[in-house]
């Protein structure tokens, strides 16, 4: 496609002066295809992002009297309402816990049952299919099934738990705090899980085996193969993995309001269960826009974190 | 240059500072998509005038609705589109939508200047934010020119439910109309009140309970055995403790009665109907912005509700996480011989027994919550299409129409469907009392606070209730954090209010 090529193939052209612009002239001709052919979405994205943020950070002063009132500027009340009345520190508590403790049991679980199944037998082939089942499936419908199970009167888990004789008397799951926490992390691991276990698996299959047999042709065991070998060049993966998950977890609304809606009392509220209920259902747009902005200060200050952890390995991926 | 070459080349001109702005993109999207979602249609609408047109226009080909479904009876709406179509010439579209996103959905239709819809199905909490976009009926009601193609007979619209759900004082929606015992247009007007809609789904707690149980010979006769008198169905709440306990018999998997003290709406309904029995003020939030639910009454409701659940343990477990789907399928399993919700109850197959109705207990007086559905038309709409929406409104409401739909569960909103509905055979067949009973309920129902942004209003009050409930604290002490935590909200709101 580029002068670059032509080049290649004209020795008068390798031979001339110019040939210092190939280093530099195709470098910088790609950069403006890029951003060329990105631009068209790049509009679209700052247009429906960065403009209605500006109104976001507009209305975040005002109270919005949408249905036919007018609008009234009250500062940082909105701000400060979020924390005295909205509770907007305990939700992002929850919420930043919430995302914690699901993605660290994700990558766990989903690392091993990656390198496990990335062996390609046919079982490990039906096993892969099977495992796009829980997050195809829509999170209000997962949660939906999730809650009637977890009835301590007519569910299936209180039901076998008691046929097998781990329990006595029926677990009321969603009545006491902790219980519901691990009602919550238990069906987010479950629908999560196999989504960071394809993303390893895909890349296990794409590894070099040369570096494994190596290792292994050295003295290196099965562990110290796997630990020393695979692990470290499986860390792209991971890293795309681990930020494409604490996005989505930080996202997660749907079962928090289906199987708990915040309770019990206000100890699983989270602060897309708040948002829901000030914007959605109530349309107290001032309010909402303030706690909005202030969870997105939230995840734009753990951006470079995420996006150093991705660079890094990229980079480590690229120079290996 | 290869193919890869090209990519590679590429990929280092998306920089590391490129992925940065993607990402923070996608963070921006994460943390505002719902804002932004509710911010798409937002624009302020002015009040525009009330008066209906002398005459009617041509009829629309077509008018469009937006309805709930199971909650408001779709269904029963659904089957007479046809004949409306027979009797208006008007062929209505009607969208169905589930609870949660028909709120969402009708909020963001009437904050735009030209809302999708002619017809809006509205739920009572949602009227007092609504005011200033709804068209006021008043006119339209009292002129003979719209009333042509169907009696609209106001009068006969149950006044309690009617007067709770669709009369207004615009810029003051929290004020309530007086005097309930009967509709007035007249009053109506001179109090400063208007009529934003007609009541099309009448909605009020009722008891259900096996009647077979109590029916039983072998019950009748252990229950005198033990209390000394007859196994009826309980009036009051000291017959309900007794009745509740006699047949909580945890062994047989069997329990007295279903409560709804999770968080959610429906145990604000739930204590409500308590409070409002005990001789609070039930609304909870009075007209004059008064919290009434740290009363005396109030609290000890809360604290024989707690009772119920952890002294008198006469219900079964998950109760305090359990919401009106979990009230239904517990009844309907046979786990409990009474119960307290929205709709004629069913039994599972499995389950041999007969349900019937009767009215919520009471303390010093009946209070069930009450709550209705109004049909109500987007004042941005031009009048011709006003004058006949209201056509189509008033059509839906009529008696013929709603008696019409009562076989598929239409809850009516008019005293005469009611007493028609108690001479139906074929209905009381189908759902026994039911009629009869949410009839009188309604009349003797109390409505909601009428408050703007009501689920952020009231959403303590809830958690306050379920902190009770699981004894995380005493029925006083939760009341009061509730009652702070409200009035916060209403002065986040710009609202002034004081806790009794």
């Amino acid at each position: 496609m580029s002068s670059s090529s032509v080049s290649v193939h004209d020795p008068v052209e390798i031979a001339s002066p110019p040939s210092v612009d190939i280093g530099h002239e195709p470098r910088r001709w790609d950069r403006f295809t890029a951003w060329l052919l990105l631009s068209p979405s790049l509009a679209i994205l700052i247009l429906m992002t960065l403009a209605s943020a500006i109104y976001v950070v507009y209305i975040s002063f005002h109270r919005i009297g949408s249905f036919g009132e007018a609008n009234t500027f009250v500062g940082i009340q909105n701000y400060r309402d979020a924390f005295t009345t909205n509770d907007f520190g305990v939700d992002l508590r929850h919420t930043a816990l919430f995302v914690v403790v699901v993605v660290a049991l994700e990558l766990v679980l989903g690392i091993t049952l990656g390198i496990l199944l990335a062996r390609r037998t046919r079982g490990n082939g039906l096993a892969s299919a099977l495992f796009v089942i829980p997050f195809a499936a829509t999170p209000a419908s997962t949660a939906l099934v999730a809650r009637a199970m977890l009835d301590p009167n007519t569910g299936w888990l209180d039901y076998y738990l008691q046929k097998l004789h781990l329990i006595s008397h029926p677990v009321q799951w969603l009545s006491n705090t902790s219980t519901a926490w691990e009602a919550l992390i238990v069906l987010d691991v479950w629908q999560w899980t196999p989504f960071v276990a394809l993303i390893v698996m895909a890349g296990v299959q794409s590894l070099p085996t040369d570096v494994n047999e190596a290792a292994q042709v050295d003295g290196a065991s099965a562990w110290q193969a796997l630990w020393h070998v695979v692990l470290p060049m499986l860390r792209p993966f991971i890293a795309i993995a681990g930020v494409l998950r604490v996005i989505q977890a930080f996202k997660t609304f749907d079962i928090f309001q289906i199987v708990t809606n915040g309770g019990p009392g206000t100890s699983t509220e989270v602060v897309n269960l708040e948002l829901y209920r000030i914007v959605l259902k109530d349309y107290n747009l001032g309010a909402g826009a303030a706690i909005s902005i202030m969870f997105l200060v939230v995840l734009l200050l753990l951006t470079p974190l995420l996006l150093r952890t991705v660079g890094k390995y990229a980079d480590h991926e690229r120079s290996g | 240059m290869s193919i890869d070459a090209n990519n590679a080349s590429l990929t280092n001109a998306l920089s590391r500072r490129g992925f940065l702005t993607g990402l923070g993109a996608v963070a921006s999207a994460t943390a505002l998509s719902p804002l932004l979602a509710a911010c798409g249609s937002s624009s302020s609408s002015s009040s525009s005038n009330s008066k209906a047109p002398k005459s009617l226009g041509k009829a629309p080909a077509r008018m469009t609705m937006l309805y709930a479904g199971d909650q408001s009876a779709g269904a029963a709406v659904a089957a007479v589109l046809p004949a409306l179509k027979d009797a208006l010439g008007i062929e209505l579209q009607v969208t169905n939508l589930p609870y949660d996103q028909l709120q969402t959905k009708t909020f963001a239709e009437l904050a735009t200047r030209a809302p999708a819809h002619d017809i809006y199905v509205i739920d009572t909490p949602w009227t007092p934010t609504l005011t200033h976009v709804l068209e006021p009926l008043d006119s339209y009601i009292g002129s003979a020119a719209m009333n042509k193609h169907s009696e609209i007979n106001i009068e006969d619209f149950v006044p309690k439910g009617f007067y709770d759900t669709s009369v207004y004082n615009v810029k003051n929606p929290s004020l309530t109309f007086g005097d309930t015992r009967s509709i007035d247009m007249g009053a109506i007007a001179k109090g400063g009140f208007n009529v934003l809609g007609l009541p099309i789904q009448g909605n009020a707690l009722t008891m259900a309970y096996r009647k077979d149980l109590f029916d039983s010979p072998t019950e009748k006769a252990a229950f005198k055995q033990k209390y000394g008198r007859e196994l009826a169905v309980p009036s009051t709440w000291d017959d309900f403790t007794d009745v509740a306990s006699f047949f909580t018999r945890p062994g047989e998997k069997l329990y007295g009665t279903t409560l709804l003290a999770g968080v959610g709406d429906w145990s604000i309904d739930d204590f409500k109907t308590f409070a409002g029995s005990y001789g609070a003020d039930g609304h909870l939030i009075d007209g004059h912005m008064k919290i009434q639910i740290t009363s005396s009454e109030a609290v000890a409701a809360l604290q024989y509700y707690v009772d119920l659940i952890n002294k008198y343990k006469v219900t079964p477990p998950g109760t305090t996480s359990a919401s009106w789907d979990n009230a239904t399928s517990s009844f309907a399993s046979g786990l409990t011989a009474m119960t307290m919700n929205y709709s004629p109850q069913a039994l599972n197959s499995n389950v041999k027994g007969e349900v019937a109705y009767a009215l919520v207990p009471k303390k010093t007086t009946y209070a069930p919550h009450e709550g209705q559905w109004q049909l109500s038309i987007p004042k941005q709409r031009d009048e011709n299409t006003k004058a006949w929406a209201y056509q189509v409104i008033a059509w839906l409401t009529s008696a013929k129409e709603q008696t019409a739909m009562l076989s598929n569960q239409l809850h009516a909103t008019r005293t005469s469907v009611y007493q028609a509905a108690t001479k139906e055979s074929a209905l009381t067949e189908k759902f026994a009392n039911f009629y009869d009973i949410l009839g009188q309920s309604i009349n003797n129902g109390v409505g909601r606070a009428r408050v703007k942004r009501y689920n952020e209003v009231v959403q303590p009050i809830a958690v306050g209730v379920n902190d009770a409930a699981r004894q995380a604290a005493s029925p006083h002490d939760a009341m009061q954090t509730a009652a702070q935590k409200v009035q916060k909200t209403l002065a986040s709101l710009g609202i002034k209010s004081t806790i009794a």
